[in-house]
């Protein structure tokens, strides 16, 4: 029995915005290190696939679930500060090019470890809650899915009021500003680097622990949600964190539209997204309009 | 017998947010001349270079080289119209030789493409030629004749490599050369040696605007001054009436005139 | 001249270590990596002079090679036209998708040119798998006929060898005649100091757009070899993890030298190879040698081995000059 397109419609939306709000949290990740440092993390994606996987082996192990979920979470965290320090510390004033593949590599690197630990194959998730669906008219939406909003939601708050009332906060936004001067005014760089990756691997970690009930934890699943996320960090402007969300809901709502129309072409949203802003307009949405003589992205 | 106006900027204003950084700028160069752009800090000299040489867009105004209009034309195509420069933070291509920097900057001068260069047709081949003696005269000119033509540029001396970027510019055989700050850094002796370089410029037919804070050499080599100030042109003649100009010597004390 | 002869001397050499290759390979299969290499070695030459010597990323490079490899199966495979048509359709594609996809793509700079170029390369392998009608999709293109010259048909490890080999020490001729002229100069002025470049009176767009046309162009020709050598094409082979390998074959090798091309194409094709053994281990052990070699040696093996032995043997005679 098919639905009618209007309910069909909603399910789409629905599917969309929960996926779009994960994408967000990644495209997060990914602003924060560009903010901190200028070098597009490319081993983002690994964040993801490990705190979906720590996250399930603790649940399997019969750790209830916010424990699992914390632990994944703090996992990650300490990842993605041990990154820094052992790859991206000791290379600094490389060129782009390095820095890029050393993040490749470093995902490459932490793949492999993965696959090792969790084997090939996908593994699944208990949800939150029940996994009985809520009916909202002819359309049904999961607890799992609301589980994935509130907590984004959540954490959108708790980062905000980090960089609204904390001093640390305050200095990460001060790096994304103006990295020299808020050095000149005594913010230690070096300590801002490894934060934003710690916070980086935390956002990371938590989106992958959310979201595996729905996908399925698997070593190979940060190369798509990865690249996915710094899709819509582009489209909403890098280095502007309300512009990662909202780039990641839209992108996510366009991906699900997308894939009711053509199921193959799911993945090509997204690229094709990214490029048409890429060529269009380089700040995404809502970046700052770049100054000339200065320009990241375009000559 | 009217003299020639090699470049012409006419009411150029820049802007860069809120920030003016030129502002309804109007001098001219005549063919032959050497002439300088002098002001405090920040006054908008290397603003004034880069709105020449196509490094920055305009708000308004217009610059003309030669006749031709250069307003907002990319830099390849203002080297084209015969200006070159030198850059106020040394601008070398690091990987490359020093023959093979100055070879560049004759680019605009040669013509072998992707398709001759593959397959190094005999034209191509004389062209490289003629290309490399030229590079070496120029590097002759300018005091670098000495050195073998593969060192690598980075390996030279910070007063050598500014030597090297005049060679560069020269070889593009200009009507007119831009020297940004040529003397910043050198010694005594070096910015002597940098004057007589600046003469021996003229004598070759090129004309010269320079930006340079080191106001001896100012004084001593330019025909005409311009004074800028926070933007805009505050005095413009020759040394000596620039000199003893009160709007110049307040600008430069930090006085109300 | 001096450095003219030298190069020549070089090439002669090469060409000759090449012909003589087979004779001390041990087995057919060796035979057949030197294939593999052959054909990477020819991507590796072009992206070399994208990356390193014109300084632009391209982390999408598998994409141009897959293009020409479906170019010339489906034209001969599926459309029954002679190979060899296919090899110059396969070329020919492969520049000029990267022409279209140049002209907006290289307006970026940085990390933006490789995300755009990563995106472009993504694209293009989604196509691969969708557009059944065209590729077969998953199910790939078989039976893919051998190169022929006369009555001799290259369908042999040797022969294609000797094939690859050749067009490997032509791509090499090519890419080192161009980088010493006017052409390469501008190339190199674009990456040393764009400005200055650009004041100098170098086009810079049009020169980078050139060198990415080369590069595509390469890469397609390469693909259609690999078409024609493995008789199967599939989407499989074209992806992020090929693009990423050649991205390390140039990098590895050092990133403005011809010869580090080929040592990178070697090492990563064999790197690989081996690899194969160590099951999960692989890409771990790959990923952390890669991120150890670029934080350690980011001037590459070649060039970082070369510097590591001149300062060794530099420290007791004049200085070591380290050039590869």
């Amino acid at each position: 029995m098919t639905l009618p397109a209007a309910a069909q419609l909603l399910q789409y939306l629905i599917s969309g915005l929960t996926l779009g709000s994960v994408y967000g949290m990644i495209a997060l990740g990914f602003t924060l290190i560009h903010n901190a440092t200028g070098i597009v993390n490319f081993a983002q994606g690994e964040f993801v696939a490990f705190g979906a996987l720590i996250a399930l082996s603790c649940s399997e192990a019969g750790l209830p679930m916010p424990l699992a979920v914390l632990t994944a979470m703090a996992a990650v965290t300490l990842l993605g500060a041990a990154l820094e320090r052992t790859a991206i510390r000791p290379a600094r004033g490389a060129s782009v090019i390095t820095l890029i593949i050393i993040t490749i590599g470093a995902s490459i690197l932490l793949r492999g470890i993965a696959m090792w630990q969790w084997g090939p194959n996908a593994l699944p998730m208990r949800h939150f809650s029940s996994e009985a669906p809520i009916h909202v008219g002819p359309a049904s939406i999961l607890r799992q899915h609301l589980w994935i909003m509130g907590i984004v939601l959540a954490t959108m708050l708790g980062l905000w009021l980090l960089g609204e009332r904390t001093q640390v906060g305050k200095a990460m936004r001060a790096c994304a500003v103006d990295r020299e001067a808020a050095q000149l005014v005594g913010i230690p760089a070096a300590r801002m680097v490894m934060l934003s990756f710690a916070l980086s691997g935390m956002l990371g970690g938590l989106a992958g622990a959310i979201v595996a009930p729905l996908s399925m934890g698997q070593y190979n699943m940060g190369i798509m949600l990865g690249l996915k996320g710094f899709c819509a960090a582009i489209l909403g402007g890098i280095g502007n964190a309300p512009g990662a969300v909202l780039g990641g809901l839209l992108l996510g709502t366009l991906e699900s539209l997308g894939a009711g129309v053509c199921s193959g072409m799911k993945d090509a949203v997204a690229f094709g997204i990214m490029l048409i802003v890429l060529l269009v307009r380089p700040t995404g949405l809502l970046g700052r309009k770049a100054r000339q003589g200065g320009t990241e992205a375009r000559r | 017998m009217p003299a020639e106006v090699l470049l012409q900027l006419t009411d150029v204003t820049k802007r860069f947010g809120g920030l003016v950084a030129v502002d309804g700028l109007t001098f001219g160069v005549e063919r032959g001349q050497i002439k300088a752009v002098i002001g405090p800090n920040g006054a908008g000299k290397t603003t004034a270079f880069n709105l020449i040489t196509g490094v920055y867009a305009l708000d308004e105004g217009e610059i003309e080289v030669a006749g031709k209009r250069a307003t907002r034309l990319p830099s390849h195509e203002v080297a084209g119209l015969g200006v070159a420069r030198t850059f106020q933070n040394v601008q070398l291509f690091g990987n490359m030789s020093i023959l093979e920097n100055v070879m560049v900057g004759a680019h605009a001068r040669a013509r072998a493409g992707l398709l001759s260069a593959s397959l190094r047709l005999p034209a191509m081949r004389l062209e490289e030629v003629a290309l490399a003696e030229r590079a070496r005269e120029c590097l002759r000119l300018v005091g670098l004749g000495k050195l073998p033509p593969e060192t690598a540029a980075p390996s030279l001396a910070f007063g050598q490599q500014r030597l090297l970027e005049v060679a560069r510019a020269l070889a593009a055989e200009p009507l007119l050369v831009l020297l940004d700050e040529p003397a910043a850094g050198l010694s005594t002796a070096e910015t002597a040696r940098l004057g007589e370089l600046v003469e021996s410029i003229r004598e070759l037919g090129i004309t010269v605007l320079l930006v340079d804070h080191d106001m001896d050499l100012v004084m001593q080599i330019s025909d005409e001054v311009v004074v800028l100030d926070h933007g805009v042109k505050i005095a413009e003649g020759a040394p000596r009436e620039v000199q003893r100009d009160p709007g110049v010597i307040a600008a430069y004390l930090g006085e109300e005139p | 001249m001096r450095a003219k002869s030298k190069r020549y001397c070089r090439l002669a050499a090469v060409a000759a270590a090449a012909a003589t290759l087979p004779l001390v390979l041990p087995s057919e299969y060796a035979v057949h990596l030197a294939v593999v290499i052959g054909i990477n070695a020819i991507v590796a030459l072009g992206l070399n002079l994208l990356m390193g010597y014109a300084g632009q990323v391209s982390l999408g490079q598998a994409a141009f090679v897959g293009i020409g490899a479906y170019a010339s199966a489906i034209l001969s495979a599926k459309a029954g036209l002679s190979p060899w048509i296919g090899v110059a359709a396969g070329a020919a594609l492969g520049g000029a998708t990267a022409a279209a996809v140049g002209i907006p793509l290289l307006k970026l700079r940085g990390h933006y040119l490789a995300m755009g170029t990563l995106g472009f390369g993504m694209i293009v392998q989604i196509v691969m798998v969708q557009w059944e009608d065209l590729t077969e999709g998953t199910i790939g293109v078989m039976s893919i006929p051998p190169l022929s010259v006369g009555g001799l048909e290259f369908d042999s490890e040797l022969r294609m060898y000797y094939l690859v080999a050749a067009s490997a020490v032509l791509s090499i001729a090519l890419a080192s005649n161009i980088i010493d002229s006017r052409v390469g100069r501008a190339m190199r002025a674009v990456h040393g100091s764009e400005v200055a470049a650009a004041t100098s009176g170098v086009d810079t767009a049009r020169y980078k757009l050139q060198v990415f046309i080369m590069s595509g162009a390469m890469a397609g020709f390469a693909g259609s070899l690999h078409a024609h050598h493995a008789a199967y094409v599939h989407p499989d082979s074209f992806g992020f993890h090929y693009s990423i390998q050649l991205v390390v074959m140039v990098v590895l090798g050092g990133m403005a030298s011809i010869w580090g091309a080929i040592f990178g194409a070697g090492a990563v094709t064999l790197i690989g190879e081996q690899l194969r053994s160590f099951q999960e281990f692989s890409t771990i052990i790959f990923g952390s040698v890669l991120v150890a070699i670029m934080v350690f040696m980011p001037a590459g093996l070649w060039r970082g081995s070369a510097d590591l032995i001149g300062r060794l043997v530099g420290s007791r005679g004049g200085g070591g000059k380290g050039r590869a």
